[in-house]
């Protein structure tokens, strides 16, 4: 669905991609692992539009999209749940729901609304607070919630996990396992590498901006490299 | 100072209030949603005040004619102007976007000389706007009345705008975090032009009614109320719509009252302005109604 060859993304003069090629099934969960500053959000960036890459070719449904205005990748089917959450603070729950069905016009708006509030009644108890009120938790909630009103096929996630208590990290692994069952694919980056090569159907290893090892989330999380560098064992 | 003396003051600070609440707009949207402050702002308005004099006297066109083709053109000159001088730097240090629309305010100022001459022209009023009416021992011109009103409805359109529309929403979205509107698959140039538009049409109305009210227009006259509406928009807290209205009101009525109470005062009155965007520096950079300086992350 997603294929991304030989991808090179300069910012000024430091080289933060150097050719990475990666492949993400239809209908699959896939992980992307490694430390801070590996180049797993450019890798994404990249493929939303926001950085323009300086080589290499992003492939999305047999379309080239590696040129294509931000606009128009969101309106292909995919999206991305920024690090950080990145809620709009100053407008209502309501409305950052609404800013994430932006580019759509069908009836389904309605229907994915409701959906969006079954997968997280929380919303749905605070629609009218403003998003900047919300408790970290409930952020990242908002921010899956309104990637989801773009109804994408693909959907991207940077650290959905990051920040939260334990309790919470384990409920958003949950919300993962159900969007994915509810046919869309996942591209995920995580730091938390244990939880998401256990929920991964295949993953990625990037490091300093080059993907140095690949596998089935078993295989990955079999391997010694991994064990040592990723999941803190001895 | 008897009470209907003080309402005749009033009257008259609501109506210029009104026209800096306009303008001030102007300022603060396009600083919400580039962190510029668009210098050039204050001279869209005399740009207007000329397009309504030549369209009436030159082209002999109606004047209600001549103030929509007023308004759609300042409109359009100040999306030209965002497109020009301002996108081609949109990654460029802040500092150099502000050079450019100090660039394009004397631009505009000389254009006007050039194209309009420096000459003050005598501005046509008709007679009904200067007639007064008298209400309860207060008599006000129907101008004082007519500027206020239009304020009103263009403040309200422009609030359903922003607050009930999927582009005021987008606007909102946008002068937040522009990568994340990008995500919302939000087309972020078309609503940095949008806002221009916006900002644009109302300093254009502004500019006519000043006209109006001041019935003499040479290619500066938008130069100190840019600035004073400059002073409005920081004074009510830059970036916030409601603030530049409230800011425009009360730097309108406190002109006003400065002058009236205090007559010896009355050659400060330009001064005003300016020691109040001091003291707010001083005392409330944010402005009264401001948000909290919380920094882009």
């Amino acid at each position: 669905m997603l294929s991304i060859a030989d991808l090179h993304v300069h910012y000024g003069g430091i080289h933060a991609l150097k050719g990475v090629s990666l492949e993400v099934p239809a209908n699959k969960i896939i992980t992307l692992i490694g430390t801070n500053g590996a180049g797993k959000s450019t890798t994404l960036r990249a493929v939303c539009g926001l950085v323009r890459p300086s080589a290499g070719a992003i492939n999305f449904q047999g379309q080239d999209i590696t040129r294509a205005s931000t606009t128009g990748i969101v309106q292909m089917g995919i999206t991305m749940v920024p690090e950080g959450r990145r809620v709009f603070p100053d407008l209502t729950v309501l409305e950052n729901l609404y800013m994430g069905a932006h580019t759509r016009n069908d009836p389904g708006v309605k229907r994915d609304m409701d959906w969006v509030f079954s997968l997280f009644p929380r919303l749905k108890e605070r629609k009218a607070q403003l998003a900047g009120t919300l408790s970290g938790g409930e952020q990242q909630m908002l921010a899956v919630g309104r990637a989801l009103m773009a109804n994408p096929t693909l959907l991207m996630m940077d650290e959905p996990s990051l920040g939260l208590a334990p309790m919470l990290v384990q409920e958003i692994f949950n919300i993962i396992k159900q969007i994915h069952s509810e046919g869309k694919t996942v591209l995920l980056i995580e730091q938390n590498a244990r939880a998401a090569l256990q929920l991964a159907d295949y993953g990625y290893v990037l490091e300093t901006g080059r993907i140095v090892l690949s596998g089935t989330g078993k295989e990955l999380l079999a391997r010694d490299e991994v064990r040592k560098a990723y999941l803190g064992e001895e | 100072m008897d009470l209907a003396l003080f309402f005749q003051h009033l009257a008259n600070g609501i109506s210029l209030g009104s026209l800096y609440a306009l303008i001030a707009i102007g300022y603060t949207m396009v600083y919400g949603i580039l962190r510029l402050i668009n210098f050039a702002h204050g001279d869209l308005l005399m740009m207007s005040a000329y397009i309504v004099f030549y369209g009436m006297l030159v082209f002999a066109l109606p004047w209600w004619l001549s103030v929509v083709l007023a308004v759609l053109l300042t409109a359009a000159l100040g999306m030209g102007i965002e497109r020009a001088a301002y996108r081609p730097l949109r990654d460029s240090p802040r500092i150099s976007v502000l050079i450019s629309a100090i660039g394009v305010s004397f631009f505009l100022q000389n254009l006007g000389i050039v194209v309009f001459g420096g000459r003050a022209k005598a501005v046509y009023r008709p007679a009904w706007l200067a007639a007064t009416i008298d209400i309860g021992g207060v008599s006000i011109t129907t101008l004082a009345l007519l500027i206020p009103g239009v304020t009103l409805i263009l403040l309200l359109m422009l609030s359903h705008l922003v607050y009930r529309t999927k582009t005021g929403m987008a606007m909102r979205a946008v002068s937040r975090d522009y990568d994340t509107a990008r995500l919302m698959g939000i087309d972020v140039d078309r609503i940095i032009s949008f806002t221009f538009v916006t900002g644009s049409a109302l300093a254009a109305v502004g500019g006519i009614m000043w006209a109006l009210r001041y019935p003499q227009i040479h290619p500066m006259i938008g130069v100190m109320p840019g600035l004073k509406c400059f002073v409005a928009a920081v004074f009510g807290g830059i970036g916030n719509i409601p603030g530049a209205v409230l800011g425009g009101f009360l730097l309108g009525i406190g002109e006003i009252m400065l002058v009236a109470f205090i007559p010896n005062l009355a050659g400060y009155r330009d001064a005003f302005a300016f020691v109040i965007l001091i003291l707010t520096l001083l005392f409330r950079p944010t402005g009264l109604l401001g948000e909290k300086m919380a920094e882009k992350v």
